[in-house]
């Protein structure tokens, strides 16, 4: 204990990093979503951010919380997130489970295949969808998402499997128990945590969802993140923009502690 | 009873098991002793069903169980690494073989609960296996693997993972808890004292045959060959 107090000086380098590249930038989003524009647009409304008066307001989530459009673009995300979320575990842990009950020559074949995409820059990948699927819509965003998904739950879940000792399948087999039940008593419970640690991964990045409904999606696809981008881009208004990301954040704090603490319940 | 007739097993061109035959009677305790990679632990996994045999019967108290998977037969295995399941609790544990064959919770519970008590685990019953002493989760997988009352007791090096002198006294309580029971039982070890201390009989196995099996006395002074003297260190 003393002597891990002792070292805690270490994390100085950790902590700077996280201060500047973590803190400060949501310290200022947070700032920005509060802020009343007035007349300025663009990244000049950062010359007068702070400590000014009246140039606080609410006005900005008001915004979002009253219009229908915000609010359907929220539901419409999180929508999306959670079927993206749902396909990619799913896929993840067969190709997961595949990977684990593979010869290690088999394994190093099927993680290559797997993470293969992640060789790719992402535009071209997502550009080369495009071309494959046709036209766009609800079900091309989704492949997108899950195919962009896939590589972090299948090495997260295959991780987990693989800590779990064959024996015990084993060992349930030799008690009785059929292949599907050592699979649902034995193997899966046990892979559990793991496999809520990759949904969290999953639908923490899927909730700002970008490339896949900017580039292959219609405007009834487009989410929060797409609508971020139009909000600081075209419209200039950044104050907007980062209310819209504030409320994001929000939905994704939620999601994030909701998974953790069923994790950390079984684990 | 334990019928092995002629069973043979190769993986590749290494012949793991090359015909052997074993009879093990009912209640009678046979150890299985030889070098790693000599086979012994290929005849156990192919007593409990874990691999198909390439030729050869596999019988368990007279029903022929060569072609049976896992689940079919009525073995009780006891594995090095105990393989409990870290996240049921110790009653859990020893109930399973009962639930997957179908008892009623009351039942089952007290079945487990009386087979914890014959192996003096009784009071950790709502525990986890992550909170025993090696020795302790050494008797509950013991009391998990009889408390279906199989027909055969399949114990792979159960004692290697424990100190010496928990593991003298655990032997002797295998033994004992054994010959109450009447298992046919297989121990499968390269410890030849253990082999000797504890069987009715002990089976010599190199290269995938049973060299030479007969009681600890015969043994050493009739050794068949010059391996089983070597092996049972009995040339000094």
């Amino acid at each position: 204990m003393t002597e891990a107090r002792r070292y805690r000086w270490l994390t100085a380098p950790a902590a700077a990093l996280w201060m500047l590249g973590v803190a400060l930038p949501l310290l200022l989003i947070l700032r920005l979503s509060v802020y009343s524009r007035g007349e300025i647009s663009g990244a000049r409304q950062f010359e007068t951010l702070f400590y000014q008066p009246e140039t606080w307001t609410l006005d900005n989530f008001v915004q979002v919380l009253t219009t229908p459009f915000y609010l359907n673009t929220l539901a419409f995300t999180i929508g999306l997130a959670v079927t993206s979320t749902v396909l990619t575990l799913v896929l993840g842990y067969v190709v997961a489970y595949a990977v684990y009950r593979s010869s290690p020559a088999g394994k190093v074949v099927l993680l290559v295949l797997v993470t293969l995409p992640k060789f790719t820059n992402i535009l071209v990948f997502v550009y080369g969808l495009k071309m494959i699927l046709g036209p766009s819509g609800f079900w091309p965003v989704v492949a997108a998402e899950v195919l962009m998904l896939l590589p972090y739950a299948v090495l997260t879940i295959a991780a987990a499997l693989e800590a779990v000792p064959f024996s015990l399948v084993e060992a349930a087999r030799g008690l009785g128990a059929s292949a599907a039940q050592a699979f649902w008593k034995v193997t899966f419970p046990l892979s559990l945590p793991g496999t809520i640690a990759a949904a969290t991964l999953a639908i923490l990045w899927s909730l700002g969802a970008f490339l896949g409904p900017y580039l292959l999606g219609q405007p009834a696809q487009y989410t929060i993140s797409v609508e971020i981008d139009r909000q600081m881009n075209h419209d200039l208004n950044w104050a907007l923009a980062a209310a819209l990301n504030v409320v994001l954040l929000g939905v994704m704090a939620i999601c994030g502690y909701s998974l953790t603490s069923i994790r950390r319940r079984l684990a | 009873m334990i019928e092995l007739v002629e069973i043979s097993k190769s993986f590749g061109s290494v012949r793991a098991l090359d015909q052997v035959s074993l009879e093990v009677a009912p209640g009678e305790f046979v150890a299985v002793l030889g070098p790693s990679g000599c086979g012994k632990t290929t005849l156990l996994r192919a007593i409990g069903g874990y691999i198909a045999v390439d030729r050869g019967a596999v019988r368990l108290s007279g029903h022929d169980v060569t072609k049976q998977p896992p689940d079919a037969r009525r073995v009780g295995m006891v594995f090095q690494d105990y393989a409990l399941f870290p996240h049921m609790t110790v009653l859990e544990n020893v109930a399973f073989g009962l639930k997957m064959r179908g008892e009623n919770k009351v039942t089952r519970e007290q079945k487990a609960r009386a087979v914890l008590e014959l192996t003096g685990m009784d009071g950790t019953e709502a525990r986890k296996p992550s909170e025993l002493s090696g020795g302790q989760q050494q008797r509950v997988a013991v009391a998990r693997a009889i408390a279906h009352e199989p027909d055969a007791l399949l114990l792979d090096e159960p004692l290697a993972n424990l100190d010496r002198n928990i593991r003298l006294r655990l032997r002797d309580e295998l033994r004992e808890l054994q010959m109450r029971l009447k298992i046919p039982t297989i121990l499968v070890t390269h410890d030849q004292e253990e082999a000797l201390g504890v069987a009715d009989r002990t089976a010599i196995m190199n290269h995938g045959r049973i060299v030479q099996i007969g009681g600890a006395f015969d043994l050493t002074m009739n050794p068949a060959d010059p391996f089983v003297s070597e092996f049972l260190g009995l040339d000094k």
